[in-house]
């Protein structure tokens, strides 16, 4: 994640530029690339940003003109060198803690205006599915590139503010499934070609929903055996939709897979293993996993950390081993965003994932006395005598230290909002 | 130590236990409890690597630092799973223990979590509710704890108050309390009414709040009560500004009349005035019937000024509200001076609708003072005390009633046919009779006796004293005494009414057992013929009363139009084609919800009701028939017909009175009949289905196979079709014994020339068999539930489009 940021007046041919705007607030194909051309640095200076991001590593050599000042200390600097200054073991040094913090901070109020851009451009692809497929098409995959060129290069802030939101964003479901299946797709080595159709596929899987009397669009156990054909008549009519969009071959076949399960106990085909195809053993288990951590009924959420442990409990085998451990090594065992408990009782949040040491994540404590601007960053790998307790989830934390764990602001009085434990004993 | 010593050490604990070889990572040993746990015999376990016991990413982790040498111990919670494939929430700890000193152990403990986690969820799910709850309501809810300190508040609240983003992410209650008082048109009086409630933690009240934007918020303010302890304070807004239907917020505003201390006219955008509340009718010592339809203009006046009423009309165009003092002429007395806050409503496109014109009498403050008393416990329209003061009374006259040992009732009194003096002769007509029956009644009763007016027509008394004897003697009394011609604004009439009467302390020991106890016998009066009293009667247990109740909504659905009918398809089987549709009922209730016809049909036959049900449901049935018919589409719509409506003497010309109303050609509707049709008086029956006949209506026989009747009848019967009952289909394919009926029936109605249509069709399986032993047609999910009309409308064109040429 070396970054740093320059004044547009700087630019110079051959450097790699991420430009932060929505895809659709540039001209570019992509808002990351390499600067090939004196004119596309003009039109980088019309777009009238106070500076750009840049990554050194990925752009050529700099010029002699280029090292005037000292780089930017870079949080993946920070992080490698040893918390020399730290009082207790586990504690990043006070810069690098600073630094890093402010990276997450940015990283994640960039993600969240992505996420707001797709999901508005997303309910716009929506509204034109059945008046003009193929611009929704078009707008579709305008949308995935979009997310491929961007999101994926904060995949940790994606990730972190998916696990954040747990509980309460059951409305971007489609969004949510897309971000996580394309991260999972490129961890996996999914090529350019296959991420796109998989982007396209999460996005419209239940697109056949829309078809569905309202009764029979959430699976329910009360369901009779007609409910049951009916609901899974879905995926049919989301093909069927999908290919009048003209959909790419690869995106329609994930489509109509990702009820199948690698046990053959799935729908419409029951097919098994290598019969699905990669990109929809993806996206069944994304799309499970995130029905998990947000369910239509608020109150049923598990937190990421108990979707995950209960996928590999209880559902092991419907699932593929390799897609299966890609997620888990991605995600981590407490996946980033996620609120815990340490076995001291204490409270923090996960705010990067050791892939080496999946249950040593870095973790930002909630320690009353200390400003929150101050918070503490532990490193668990170094400090070998805590650990993680339970993860919980955020609307159950105690109020103080949901105010301090939260990077965010949030609403302090409505009744959805956390009730203290005081409170909650007098209304019991 | 030997593993057979370390058995016997952990063998008895409650926790589940095992021990692992720190190398090998196989298991060296566990109790009872971990077998049992998981649901595998112990002997099968030891000796396996641990990881195979373990399921989460975590633990195998876990077991990867361990065997790297990276880790010893973890202490979370985590899931196992059993030889069933449950998964169960445990907390796990590993440490690693030395019990010699050359030799270490992995000592693993798991605590099962699966019961407290329930309980959690089970907390959860009801905190979360009501959570939903508070937050769905149509009402704005502030809750306040006993200091006044703001607990909580929901999104409608913030909305109506147009709470800022800012002061929604901080914890300010001044803040809040600052910005409220700054929304609200009047800030003294709300200041002054707020200090009231604050300081009178029990009290009940409602208050309509002026807010600077023109709305208008009734606020609802009531105790919180916890284990009957005052906990806090509960505001609830509703916006009775933004309705847009006049008429109905004519009828809300005259709520907020009642209980306003002000004087209030209301004008449209012409400025003639609409309606006056009675502080405004007394204040000017008119009448409501006088000053509606005068123009407001000559409402005020203002010494020397005469373009007084134009600088009010365009202070109003231009901000929306207008405030300042004048003077109100009064017949034969000196002016009075007023102070006025006059405010205009627009609609959404802004344009006026009304104006609200707020005034008081600055003459008399104090008068308005008692006002306040007397409104809390007294019903503004006759003066009578309301149930606040009946809730004080009773309590006292109980504890009397337990001292001295003696007994006391309560009447539940309902004028019978009130609604037809309301609707034929008026409201204010009505309110009227009202003020004249309760001193009518008063002069029944005793001076300790209470007379309350619960609201609409009905009355209850509180009568001290008195046992089953001298009950009955009063409430005969009563009955004698409104039985005589009132005389009202000159002309006559007579009222009855229904009494009930319950004990205290037999028929319940506080004032709510007792009212509802007398409204039950008071509705029993009711169904026995009215103009009668009856004793409260335990039998009348609560299943009676949820039935009343769902007798009484089913009524009121009747009259406000809350049924509907829907269309379910009947699909030929042999070509999939569209041959028919059944009329189904469908009620929804905004109490109850939607109910199943399975629920209130059986209870409107037991009433009697299902005649008016089953004509409504005929009648709307071949208007919609007629206007498919007019559409050129000829469908024939099927309309179940009950017993006890088929035995109607005018049944059949009603029939036919309706095709002919609506031009309906008579093919197009059958009737589906039961066969208890024939309970009654077959030859009667027979009769009748020869005259529905030869109108020209089809005739089919519904749910055959459930009921008793003879076989013998059904060649008899000019039927062309049977309806087998869902119950039979169920089974098909797989259950023989249904195969067997259906395909009975099927081949008996072949004999006589019947037409089979199979019910309640859910799979294509189902359907697949039918067709295969040539039934005709069938209905059911498989194709399409019941639909709305216009829903339906798109299956039919969707059907025609499919269909083979």
């Amino acid at each position: 994640m070396q970054a740093e940021f320059i004044d547009p007046a700087a630019l110079r041919v051959g450097m790699f530029v991420e430009l932060e705007l929505g895809w659709m607030a540039h001209p570019f194909p992509t808002g990351s690339f390499r600067i090939s051309s004196d004119k596309q640095i003009a039109i980088i200076r019309g777009l009238g940003l106070q500076r750009v991001r840049i990554r050194p590593e990925r752009g050529d050599p700099p010029t002699a003109v280029d090292q005037g000042g000292p780089p930017a200390q870079s949080p993946s600097d920070a992080r490698l060198s040893p918390s020399s200054g730290a009082a207790r073991a586990g504690l990043v040094a006070r810069d690098a803690r600073l630094e890093l913090i402010g990276v997450q901070q940015r990283g994640l109020a960039q993600c969240e205006r992505r996420f707001g851009d797709a999901i508005r451009l997303y309910q716009q692809v929506l509204e034109q599915v059945g008046s003009k497929p193929r611009s929704a098409r078009d707008q579709g995959v305008q949308l995935v590139e979009g997310l491929v060129g961007e999101l994926l290069g904060q995949g940790e802030s994606a990730i972190r503010l998916l696990s954040e939101g747990m509980g309460d964003k059951s409305a971007m479901h489609p969004i949510n499934v897309a971000v996580l299946s394309l991260l999972l797709g490129r961890a996996m080595g999914l090529v350019q070609a296959e991420l796109a159709d998989l982007g396209l596929a999460a996005f419209f899987h239940d697109l056949g929903k829309t078809q569905l009397p309202d009764r029979a669009r959430l699976l329910e156990d009360s369901f009779t055996g007609a409910e049951h054909s009916l609901y899974q008549e879905h995926v049919a009519l989301g093909v069927a939709l999908g290919r009048r969009m003209d959909l790419p071959p690869g995106a329609l076949q994930a489509m109509a897979q990702h009820h199948e399960l690698a046990d053959g106990s799935g729908f419409p085909a029951r097919l098994r293993g290598a019969q699905i195809s990669p990109a929809a053993r993806i996206l069944a288990l994304v799309n499970r996993y995130e029905n998990l951590c947000n369910p239509a009924r608020p109150a049923a959420a598990l937190t990421p950390h108990e979707a995950l442990s209960l996928v590999f409990a209880q559902m092991k085998s419907r699932f593929d081993g390799t897609t299966l451990d890609a997620f888990i090594r991605m995600m981590g065992v407490y996946p980033p965003g996620s609120v815990v408990q340490l076995v001291d009782e204490r409270y923090a949040v996960v705010v990067s994932v050791n892939t080496a040491r999946p249950l040593r994540p870095r973790l930002i404590v909630h320690e009353p006395g200390v400003d929150k601007g101050e918070a503490l960053v532990l490193d668990l790998e170094q400090a070998p005598a805590l650990g993680i307790r339970r993860s919980i989830k955020p609307a159950n934390l105690p109020r103080a230290a949901m105010d301090y764990l939260s990077p965010r602001q949030r609403i302090c009085y409505f009744f959805e909002r956390a009730i203290e434990p005081g409170a909650q004993r007098a209304v019991g | 130590m030997i593993p057979a010593a370390w058995q016997s050490l952990i063998e008895g604990l409650l926790e589940a236990v095992w021990l692992v070889d720190p190398v090998s990572l196989r298991i060296l040993a566990l109790n009872r409890a971990a077998g049992e746990m998981i649901g595998v015999p112990c002997a099968e376990l030891v000796g396996r690597p641990v990881v195979e016991l373990t399921v989460t990413p975590e633990d195998r982790f876990f077991w990867e630092d361990a065997a790297a040498g990276v880790a010893e111990d973890i202490l979370s919670e985590t899931l196992m799973r059993s030889a069933d494939g449950e998964a169960i929430a445990v907390t796990r700890r590993v440490s690693r223990v030395w019990p010699d000193a050359g030799r270490s152990l992995f000592l693993v403990g798991l605590r099962d979590l699966r019961r407290q986690r329930r309980t959690e969820d089970e907390l959860e799910r009801l905190v979360s509710e009501l959570r939903a709850t508070l937050q769905s309501t149509a009402d704005g809810i502030l809750v306040c704890d006993l200091q006044g300190n703001i607990r909580s508040y929901n999104r409608h609240f913030a909305a109506l108050w147009q709470v800022p983003e800012d002061l929604l992410l901080r914890r300010d209650d001044a803040a809040l309390f600052a910005h409220m008082a700054g929304c609200v048109h009047d800030a003294r009086s709300y200041a002054e009414r707020l200090s009231e409630i604050g300081a009178a933690p029990l009290l009940q009240a409602t208050d309509i709040v002026l807010l600077g934007s023109g709305c208008l918020l009734e606020r609802v303010s009531v105790p919180q009560y916890s284990r009957g302890q005052p906990t806090g304070r509960v505001y609830s807004f509703r916006d009775i500004s933004l309705r847009v239907d006049a008429e109905r917020r004519l009828a809300l505003a005259s709520r907020v009349f009642e209980s306003s201390l002000d004087a209030i006219f209301i004008t449209d955008a012409a400025f003639r005035i609409l309606a006056v509340n009675p502080v405004c009718e007394r204040l000017t010592d008119m009448l409501q019937a006088d000053l509606v339809d005068t123009p407001a203009e000559t409402f005020f006046e203002h010494e020397q000024d005469g373009g007084f009423f134009a600088r009010i009309a365009q202070a109003l165009q231009r901000d929306g509200v207008w405030q300042g003092e004048a003077w109100r002429a009064l017949a034969g007395q000196p002016a009075r001076a007023v102070q006025i806050s006059w405010v205009v409503q627009r609609d959404a496109d802004a344009g006026v609708t009304h104006t609200v014109c707020y005034f008081k009498d600055l003459t008399d403050r104090l008068a308005a003072q008692q006002r306040i008393e007397q409104l809390a416990y007294t019903d503004a329209l006759t003066g009578l005390p309301n149930r606040l003061m009946l809730q004080q009374r009773a309590e006292l006259a109980f504890s009397v009633a337990d001292r001295s040992q003696s007994r006391l009732a309560i009447f539940f009194l309902d004028l019978d046919r009130f609604k037809n003096i309301n609707d034929s002769m008026g409201h204010a007509f009505g309110d009227q009779v009202l003020v004249h029956v309760a001193g009518r009644l008063k002069l029944c009763l005793r001076e300790v006796d209470t007379l309350c007016r619960l609201g609409g027509d009905e009355f209850v008394i509180l009568l001290l004293e008195a046992d089953v004897l001298g009950a009955e003697v009063v409430a005969r009394r009563l009955l004698e005494s409104l039985s005589l011609p009132f005389q009202v604004n000159g002309t006559g009439f007579s009222v009855g009414c229904s009494i009930g009467v319950a004990l205290y302390p037999d028929d319940g020991k506080t004032l709510d057992e007792l009212v509802q106890g007398a409204d039950a016998a008071m509705y029993r009066v009711k169904e026995r013929g009215r103009g009668s009293f009856h004793f409260y009667q335990p039998q009348l247990n609560a299943d009676l009363m949820q039935r009343m109740k769902m007798d009484h909504a089913m009524r009121q659905a009747m009259e406000q139009d809350r049924f509907e009918l829907h269309y379910q398809p009947q699909i030929s089987l042999a070509t999939g084609q569209l041959v028919g549709t059944e009329a189904l009922i469908r009620w929804f209730d905004a109490e109850l919800g939607q109910v199943s016809p399975a629920l209130f049909i059986p209870m409107a036959e037991e009433t009697g009701f299902i005649i008016n049900i089953g004509n409504w449901v005929l009648e709307q049935a071949v208007q919609q028939a007629a206007a498919w018919q007019r559409a050129g589409i000829a469908v024939p719509v099927s309309v179940n017909v009950s017993a006890l409506q088929f035995q109607q003497i005018d049944f059949v010309e009603r029939v036919r009175s309706s095709l002919e109303r609506a031009g309906l050609a008579a093919a197009l509707l059958e009737l589906e009949l039961t066969e208890s049709i024939l309970l009654h008086d077959a030859n009667e029956a027979l009769a009748r289905l020869h005259a529905l006949a030869a109108i020209g209506v089809a005739l089919s026989i519904d749910d055959f196979g459930t009921g008793y009747s003879s076989l013998g009848y059904l060649k008899k019967f000019p039927i062309s079709k049977l309806k087998i009952d869902r119950s039979f289909v169920t089974g098909l394919p797989t259950d023989e014994s249904d195969r067997a009926i259906v395909s009975a029936t099927i081949g008996m109605a072949r004999a006589l020339k019947l037409v089979v249509v199979a019910e309640g069709v859910e799979t294509s399986a189902q359907r697949d068999y039918l067709a295969s032993i040539h039934c005709e047609s069938f209905q059911g999910y498989l194709c399409s539930p019941g639909l709305p009309a216009p829903e339906f409308e798109q299956l039919m064109a969707r059907l025609a489009q499919s269909a083979p040429d």
